[in-house]
């Protein structure tokens, strides 16, 4: 297997999965082949972990491809939607039912804050590295990490879908790897 | 009292096991991909299906890399600042003069066992949003070792949170003290330096800019590499100096890749970065910045609280 062919089947499913949430299915793949044969072009300035690198790299290809807000806003959520993982034994009317929640009280957050709760929850970046990928600085990604958690919890409540009792609140994960 | 999920945890459980991608797309995806880079004109040939158009990234601004390597090659460069034609008198006043300072401001080393004690106040203002919080301020206070760690107990209203970050090393660029003190100290140096390794913004310069930002902000960049910094983001062509009542404002404005403004505020006598602000369609922000000095040792509870944090995030993130 070549070199390219190894960071393709590494890291082509995230990369497809940003991809997807920003251009949709048709598109995707489009965007997923420009970004690694960008990486290729340009091997010797891969990081060592490339994942944020090639993220910030689909980015790029994606915002060349101009779309309405509206256009955008229908493109993500059907991706998260569609891309939602049913939890096991949980009986299907209330995993559709949590999972709209949880896209409606998405709804209430800006398309940034949005894209800031995915990169971290689903990515699974550090922050450092979602706030590479979004083009902002740490600082700035925590804070809107923070607000979009705070927004996702208020619509939560009024939507009535509140955890169990018992849950503990408890701070935003926003180091996660980073913590020492 | 109400009690919640974390909606970043359940965000997390739900998170997809693989990309909604069948798997002929998938090696149909990838066989056009080995052929495009296996081609002798693979670095213009389109490797999207032939309808799509190609959407290479725009090309990365070379000339003030270029311009400022061949002054300095010339030795025509009096303080390192790269000459240009948008580089107007009373900017490279402001900018030179700010330089200045930072040249003759003392360095601030942090000892060992010492920590450099900081605060940000910051405030956001999103006028399309519904938000109660919206223009709440918030608090970071920040504790930084020799080493580079920080710990930091942020507050909003009545939300709190603590954080432990390890030392950056492990980017393109070394944040750590030991890292920023051997940064180049000539400004095309520096600029060649960050150009080569910055990423993550709508341009290479803005990408520049922010970097500099985040090195300014530190508290701890040695006074020869903060004079280089200030002329490299004065040099950029997207940048404005002001001076006005004691401050020194580097403002970075490129509405052909994002809409709004970047700014960071200097104090004109010291060159330490005392604020920040920034505008956007959706927000407009503004920071100050405050080096509390340095101190010998974290709080207590903020050493608990980061390592309870960091426990329960592992445990979740398996």
């Amino acid at each position: 297997m070549s070199d390219l062919e190894e960071l393709f089947r590494r890291h082509a499913d995230p990369v497809r999965g940003y991809a997807r949430r920003h251009v949709g299915p048709d598109s995707a793949d489009d965007v997923v082949s420009e970004t690694f044969l960008i990486a290729w072009r340009r091997r010797a300035d891969l990081p060592t972990e490339p994942l944020p690198w090639l993220l910030v790299v689909a980015r790029n290809v994606i915002s060349n491809q101009r779309r309405t807000g509206r256009r955008a806003d229908e493109l993500w959520r059907t991706a998260v939607r569609e891309q939602w993982r049913m939890p096991q034994g949980v009986a299907p009317d209330e995993a559709v039912t949590e999972r709209d929640a949880h896209l409606s009280a998405l709804d209430d957050c800006t398309r940034a804050e949005r894209e800031a709760l995915i990169l971290i929850a689903w990515d699974g970046l550090t922050p450092a590295q979602a706030a590479a990928v979004a083009g902002c600085s740490v600082r700035a990604f925590t804070v809107r990490l923070s607000r979009a958690r705070a927004r996702m919890e208020r619509a939560l409540r009024r939507a009535g879908a509140d955890a169990p009792p018992g849950v503990a609140h408890r701070p935003i994960l926003v180091p996660t790897k980073e913590l020492s | 009292m109400s009690i919640t999920h974390d909606p970043i945890d359940t965000l997390a459980a739900h998170r997809p096991l693989t990309a909604d991608w069948s798997p002929d797309d998938r090696e149909a995806t990838v066989e056009r991909l080995l052929a495009a880079a296996a081609a002798p004109t693979a670095s213009r040939m389109p490797v999207a299906r032939p309808s799509r158009r190609d959407a290479a990234p725009r090309p990365v601004r070379r000339r003030f890399v270029l311009a400022g390597v061949a002054a300095a090659a010339a030795g025509t460069l009096v303080i390192g600042l790269p000459l240009a034609s948008d580089w107007t008198a009373p900017k490279a006043s402001a900018v030179e003069q700010l330089v200045a300072s930072a040249q003759r401001s003392h360095a601030l080393v942090i000892p060992q066992g010492w920590y450099l004690h900081m605060v940000v106040h910051a405030r956001q203002h999103m006028p399309s949003a519904d938000d109660p919080m919206d223009g709440v301020p918030w608090v970071e206070e920040s504790w930084t070792g020799a080493d580079g760690r920080v710990w930091r107990h942020d507050t909003q209203g009545t939300h709190m949170d603590n954080y432990a970050f390890p030392a950056l090393t492990g980017g393109p660029i070394d944040y750590t003290p030991k890292g920023v003190a051997k940064l180049p100290t000539s400004p095309s140096d520096l600029m060649a330096y960050l150009r080569a390794r910055v990423q993550g913004s709508n341009s290479t310069d803005e990408a520049i800019f922010v970097a500099v930002g985040d090195m300014t902000r530190m508290g701890y960049v040695p006074p020869a590499v903060r004079a280089a910094l200030i002329s490299v983001a004065g040099a950029l062509p997207e940048v404005t100096a002001t001076r006005s009542g004691g401050r020194t404002t580097l403002a970075f404005v490129d509405e052909s890749t994002r809409p709004g403004s970047q700014s960071l505020v200097f104090d004109s006598g010291s060159a330490a970065l005392v604020g920040e602000a920034g505008t956007s369609p959706g927000a407009d922000n503004v920071a100050t910045i405050e080096i509390l000095g340095l101190v010998d040792h974290v709080p207590a509870d903020v050493l608990t609280e980061a390592a309870a944090q960091a426990k329960r995030d592992a445990a979740i993130k398996g």
